[in-house]
């Protein structure tokens, strides 16, 4: 999913160019292919259903959040501009866009407060908004007619958004479409589109990495909504009659999903593919099979959907993509280079090496002062302070349990203190949250298991950390390439995160952590779980990184990286702090000593 | 007034308690499993019909026939959660609700091919009986089903407690990774836990038939209704359930006659909302 | 020699005659749209069946001017897809005459597809008022509408529950219960609009979701509100339902009036034995009094009973009586005056007819609303009966020509049904 040379004219003899264009040609000459009502119909509905799973597939793909009541969108979007068009002679144009106005203010309200709920409750609390939505149109009859619904009279014109041929329909569902299309290709490779995925993967480490997830989120919710309640005014302006049952059905809500995870959950293509295949299926099954008895079309497609979701995850584009890389090549034009941003030698950007030592200032860089926190019973931490000044490597040490990634969750945002102070840099963080906030006062976490995004190549990791600070995606790409090159990853720049073995993912996460430009490091147990001569690799890289001025707070189990890189040791126990000063002294401290000596301690 | 206010609780705790019974399975596999299972109602449509024959074919009482639908149902769900639930479990949660959504469809529409839509019901001798007391009249099938939910969760819940299984169960509610290192099988009590669950749906099934009527979609009405009873309860909690269930019922009761009929639905749909964006653990859910 | 070559020249004309003869026999292709399966199944299908003997019976003449009928079937499960199915015939079967539908909504978004195409449509059972509203020119509807049904309830109400009760029709209390579908909404609405007209006192007017799960409320609201009759419009599973939850409840009333769908259907003595009697039902005339048919009307109704039992292992009730009636009414005085099926000929023929009352198996006659009367394309004769279930039957009782029995009233208490006894008024 690179995004290829901005400069489209320069490549448009590849076929990566110029066949995507071929299928756009394609769909835009097949309405006028059938002359004949029925098959039009079929394509009409294909193009719609595949607005509409593309608008879906934003919230439900792409950031991940399950969303089963879109159907209330589609609601709106019918009934606003019905009933404005019938009661105030109002232009559907103009209604669709009053019906989406509305349907983005209903958005904000649902999304706000839901968007806090975990995926499985968040579908059913989307289910139960499209349902009250269907009560409220069926109750309020003075309004909406309820149950009987809202007749369309027949009076074609462009004015009015009818017309006598199913052809000018089509178009439309197609503009929209293929609007629709844009958007998701341009989105997926944003910025905006890195941080709904990075928060479809792991949420906690977007945050860490300064992604505002709930304003993605929300961000993602109006767009879908915007474009569900326009698909909405177009079905009424399509079957020209709606009722609460047919345009706030849960059923709806159900179909836009089915077709995003047939085709390619969080795919751009995915959706549409979906939609095309399954739109046509439904009324073929249905005249072959549904005449013979009842249901058995339905059974068929209800296998076929439990199939699906067993064998094949990543739906129909998953098994596209496999081929449409090798038929690209045979296509003449193939051979041509292909002008990319990698062909662009990026400038190197000198890392900034400073003596820590020199540099370090007279006031604390970052104070933690009697820092307090209990779960129920349990103290956790218990009035733990301590300073860092700028430039050093602090190491915290202490058995398990001793409470070092509470500390860590406290002064990131991940968990509210009891009590507190933390400063930094002369500013007091104590409680900030979300964690986000953390990231952009230039303070960067790992984790202590790691979270990289398994969906997202190393590569596209990093980029969401540049993207912290920013705009621009060949800017981030050019960014997180020379860190992938100073972590010693270059090579890996392509493959899946999840193909990364545990050493390479500890250097991602730091890489991508760097990437966010933090002034203090907060590294959890970076080194675990490594062999000998891994751990040696990642001190390198560890070094290198404090060389150029990051100070570094660092857990660590393993003494060899302690003692190496450590310029000062705090020592934890029972959520208290025993000890703290040179490793030296440290590691003959009686009272240390005594709660734990780490496993290899080499001298 | 006062009377109608009384009543209007009596038929709210009655239905509730129908709503109570169909949602205890649901809390079971919810809370152990944490799968959105829409096929919920599927089991409980698939339960009534088996009520409905047994009683057409064989004279079978429902009330007695629950006897051989719990482990009937018990087999079923164990044979479901194997075939298609299990090899799910660590699938994104989307892909775990469109399997269950899959499997609704199949069940709905398999029991329209092989018994059609007509509507069945049963009529046994008690089925209009209602008792009166003190002026207040109660449905003597719904007080049954009443009394069973309370009955069916009161033996859950010793069960959990006391014995082996039932303690595994709880512990892989609480904490899956603990319970697999604490040596628990955890795909074996998973589908224990599930089988249990689908034989409470089962036999809630044998008490709504002589209350109501089956056919293929009847499920679809009671599923929504089960989520929202589970998540009031508190996910994890079959007290939850129960009291959860009695609230809904009288909250529809009461919103019935006076608000509207129409939109008695809609308020507890609204109150599913309020409770998952103000306390979504529920009223009795732990974190 | 001579003799040869005329033999076989006269044998050439011969076989040419006769394969034009069959040439010429092409059949009436007419559209089918019904939902076949779906929830609606049930009665769409029974609709269907009753229209399948209309056209036995005149396949078994040798067709319509020696012209056999064949229907083209289009599952219509939803208005989207009767709106598709009904171009699919249009477009790829080429029909011209289009027969459905059953459902009020399938129709009403059906019918609008069939006008523009002008292409006729023939609609035999679906009852909502605004689907002959629309003034079109294509449309032609052979039964009442919901507006009849409910006026019929009031007009019922005031003329003879009032009087035998010894009531002031204005003092009349008056309860109104309708499910929320386009059906419920209807007929609803228009009993509602109506008894505020003749200044009856409408204590509670409830819209209910047809997918509840339970009428509790409704009951408890007219616990409160104390109507002496309730008219209710209902599907089957909410008639059942609601009857089972007044029973529990100790709802009593005066009289009790259904309007059609769940109160008329078998299965309402089915569930209830003993317990449906007494009840009210208004639906098309089915078991009227004989006296009321014309000419060989009877002879033709109790034909199509017996086939249709013959056929379906049931007699035909309402659905199929009405699927039978529109398209024996088609087949049997509209095509053949009409000569093809081009949609003008039929339209002109079908806007011809007028048969008095008694002419039809329904017993009311056939007179449809010209282009520009306000309901175009309705059968103005068109009127629904009241009838009450007595000995788990339901038997005609009003208007008097049709009757075939006295109404009872009023309804026993739940009380005294328990113990047998009826007080019924003289």
């Amino acid at each position: 999913m690179r995004l290829i040379s901005r400069n489209i004219s320069e490549n448009v003899l590849h076929p990566r160019i110029y066949f995507p264009f071929f299928l756009v040609v394609l769909m835009a000459v097949l309405p006028l292919v059938p002359q004949n009502p029925f098959y039009e119909d079929i394509i009409v509905s294909s193009f719609f259903y595949g607005a509409m799973a593309l608008a879906w597939n934003l919230v439900g793909g792409f950031a991940g959040q399950i969303s089963l009541g879109h159907t209330a969108f589609f609601g709106i979007g019918a009934y606003t501009s019905t009933l404005l068009y019938l009661h105030y002679g109002l232009s559907p144009w103009l209604g669709m866009l009053a019906g989406a106005g509305l349907s983005v203010l209903v958005a904000i309200g649902i999304g706000i407060p839901c968007f806090r709920l975990k995926s499985h409750f968040f579908a059913l609390a989307t289910i139960a908004i499209g349902e009250v939505l269907r009560f409220l149109a069926s109750y309020w009859r003075g309004l909406t007619q309820g149950g009987v619904g809202l007749l369309i009279p027949f009076k074609p014109g462009i004015e009015n958004f009818m017309f006598k041929s199913k052809v000018p329909y089509a178009y439309i569902a197609l503009s929209l479409m293929l609007v629709m299309l844009i958007i998701c290709y341009v989105i997926r490779n944003s910025r905006f589109g890195f941080h709904l995925i990075s928060l479809r993967e792991d949420q906690d480490a977007a945050e860490s990495l300064g992604v505002r997830t709930s304003r993605s989120k929300l961000t993602a919710l109006i767009i879908s909504a915007l474009f569900t309640s326009i698909t909405g005014t177009f079905y009424a302006q399509y079957i020209l009659f709606i009722d609460p049952f047919t345009v706030f059905s849960l059923g709806i809500s159900i179909e836009l999903a089915l077709f995003a995870i047939i085709g390619g959950l969080g795919t751009v293509t995915g959706p549409i593919l979906g939609a095309f295949l399954l739109t046509p299926l439904d009324v073929f099954l249905r005249a072959w099979l549904g005449g013979v008895s009842a249901g058995l079309n339905f059974i068929v497609y209800g296998l076929v959907l439990m199939v699906a979701v067993k064998y094949f995850p990543l739906g129909i584009s998953g098994w596209v993509r496999k081929w449409y890389g090798p038929f690209l090549q045979k296509l003449p034009g193939s051979q041509r280079a292909l002008k990319t941003e990698e062909a662009m030698a990026p400038s190197m950007v000198p890392a900034k090496a400073l003596d820590p030592r020199k540099d370090r200032e007279k006031s604390p860089f970052f104070e933690v002062g009697s820092l307090n926190k209990r779960f129920g019973g349990l103290v956790a931490v218990r009035d733990v302070s301590f300073q860092m000044q700028k430039g050093e490597i602090l190491g915290l040490i202490g058995p398990n349990g001793a409470g070092k990634t509470t500390i860590f969750n406290l002064v990131t945002g991940f968990i509210p203190p009891d009590s507190g102070q933390v400063v930094f840099q002369g500013e007091t963080i104590t409680g900030l949250k979300p964690p986000h906030q953390i990231c952009l006062k230039h303070i960067g976490r790992t984790f202590q298991l790691v979270k990289p995004f398994k969906d997202m190549t190393a590569l596209e990791n990093v980029m969401v950390g540049s993207f912290a600070h920013l705009k621009k995606t060949h800017e981030a790409r050019r960014e997180a390439m020379e860190i992938l090159n100073f972590i010693g990853l270059a090579g890996h720049r392509d493959s899946l995160s999840s193909s990364l073995t545990i050493a390479n993912r500890k250097r991602l996460e730091l890489g991508r952590a760097l990437a966010t430009q933090p002034e203090l490091l907060l590294l959890d147990e970076v080194v675990a779980g490594l062999n000998p001569k891994e751990t040696e690799e990642i001190i390198k890289v560890i070094q290198a990184i404090s060389q150029r001025g990051i100070t570094l707070f660092m857990i660590a189990h393993v003494m060899k990286a302690v003692m190496t890189l450590s310029h000062r040791v705090m020592v934890l126990h029972h959520g208290e702090k025993i000890a703290e000063g040179t490793p030296l002294e440290i590691s003959k401290d009686r009272r240390v000593i005594e709660a734990y000596l780490g496993e290899e301690y080499l001298a | 007034m006062d009377i109608t206010i009384l009543q209007l609780i009596i038929n709210g705790l009655l239905l509730g308690g129908m709503y109570a019974l169909i949602s205890i399975g649901l809390t079971l596999i919810f809370g152990v499993l944490e799968i959105v299972n829409f096929a919920h109602g599927e089991f409980l449509m698939l339960a009534m019909y088996a009520a409905y024959w047994l009683f057409q074919l064989y004279g079978i009482d429902p009330y007695v026939s629950m006897l051989i639908i719990l482990p009937l149902f018990f087999l079923v769900g164990i044979a479901v959660q194997r075939v298609t639930i299990q090899p799910i479990l660590n699938a994104p949660p989307l892909n775990q609700i469109f399997m269950t959504v899959g499997l609704s469809m199949v069940l709905q529409n398999a029991a329209l091919f092989i018994w059609t839509a007509d509507y069945r019901t049963v009529k046994t001798t008690y089925s209009g009986l209602t008792l009166k007391t003190a002026g207040l009249l109660i449905s003597f099938p719904r007080l049954v089903a009443f009394l069973l939910a309370m009955g069916l969760i009161a033996a859950l819940l010793i069960f959990l407690q006391k014995t082996y299984t039932g303690k595994a169960i709880r512990a892989l509610a609480q904490e899956r990774k603990a319970a697999l290192l604490m040596g628990i099988d955890v795909y074996r009590t998973y589908q224990i836990a599930f089988g249990i669950g689908t034989a409470c749906v089962g036999a809630a099934g044998a008490m709504l038939i002589p209350v109501f009527f089956v056919f293929p979609s009847v499920g679809s009405l009671f599923v929504l209704i089960a989520f929202v009873v589970v998540v009031l309860g508190g996910y994890n909690s079959l007290t939850g359930s129960l009291v959860g269930g009695l609230l809904i019922g009288v909250v529809e009761a009461f919103s019935g006659f006076f608000i509207s009929p129409h939109l008695k639905e809609a308020i507890y749909f609204v109150i599913f909302i309020l409770i998952l964006l103000f306390k979504p653990t529920g009223l009795f859910g732990r974190a | 020699m001579k003799r040869g070559v005329i033999g076989i020249v006269a044998v050439l004309l011969l076989g040419w005659g006769i394969s034009s003869v069959a040439i010429a026999a092409e059949p009436y292709r007419i559209g089918a749209l019904f939902p076949f399966t779906g929830s609606l199944a049930l009665l769409g299908n029974e609709s269907f069946n009753g229209a399948v003997i209309a056209q036995d019976m005149v396949n078994e003449k040798g067709g319509i001017q020696g012209k056999k009928v064949e229907w083209v079937k289009a599952d219509g499960v939803d208005p989207k897809k009767a709106i598709t199915e009904c171009e699919r015939l249009i477009a790829v079967e080429k029909i011209k005459l289009v027969f459905g539908t059953y459902s009020s909504s399938l129709s009403f978004a059906a019918s609008e597809i069939a006008e523009r195409n002008k292409v006729i449509y023939w609609e035999q059972g679906a009852i909502a008022d605004n689907i002959t509203a629309r003034g079109f020119k294509y449309l032609f509807r052979t039964i009442a509408r919901a507006g009849d049904f409910g006026n019929l309830a009031v007009k019922f109400t005031n003329e003879v529950v009032a009087p035998k009760l010894k009531m002031d029709p204005k003092k009349i209390k008056v309860g109104i219960m309708f499910e929320d579908s386009l059906y419920g909404t209807t007929v609803g609405n228009s009993a509602a609009k109506k008894a505020k007209e003749l200044g009856m006192d409408v204590v509670a007017a409830e819209s209910y979701s047809h997918k509840t799960v339970d009428l509790s409320s409704v009951a408890m609201i007219f616990k409160s509100k104390r109507p002496d009759v309730i008219i209710a419009t209902s599907y089957m599973e909410d008639s059942i339902l609601f009857w089972r939850q007044a029973k529990e409840m100790d709802l009593n009333v005066k009289a009790f009036i259904g309007t059609g769908a769940g109160h008329g259907m078998p299965e309402w003595a089915k569930t209830f034995g003993n317990e449906a009697n007494y009840i009210f039902n208004i639906d098309p005339p089915i078991g009227i009094n004989p006296r009321v048919f014309k000419g060989n009307t009877l002879e033709v109704l109790n034909d199509f009973r017996e086939r249709f039992n013959k056929k379906f292992t049931h007699y035909p009730a309402t659905h199929a009586t009405a699927g039978f009636m529109a398209a024996h009414l088609l087949f049997e005085v509209v095509l053949p005056k009409a000569g093809s099926l081009d949609p003008e000929a039929v339209r002109k023929a079908a806007l011809a007819v007028d048969i008095p009352e008694g002419g039809t198996v329904f017993g009311f006659g056939v007179k449809f609303a010209p282009p520009d009367n306000p309901a175009a394309g309705q059968n103005l004769r068109a009127i629904p009966v009241l009838m009450q279930w007595q000995e788990q039957k339901p038997w005609v009782v009003y208007p008097g020509t049709f009757a075939v029995r006295e109404a009872l009233m009023p309804l026993p208490t739940w009380e005294e049904r328990a113990k047998g006894i009826t007080k019924f008024i003289k």
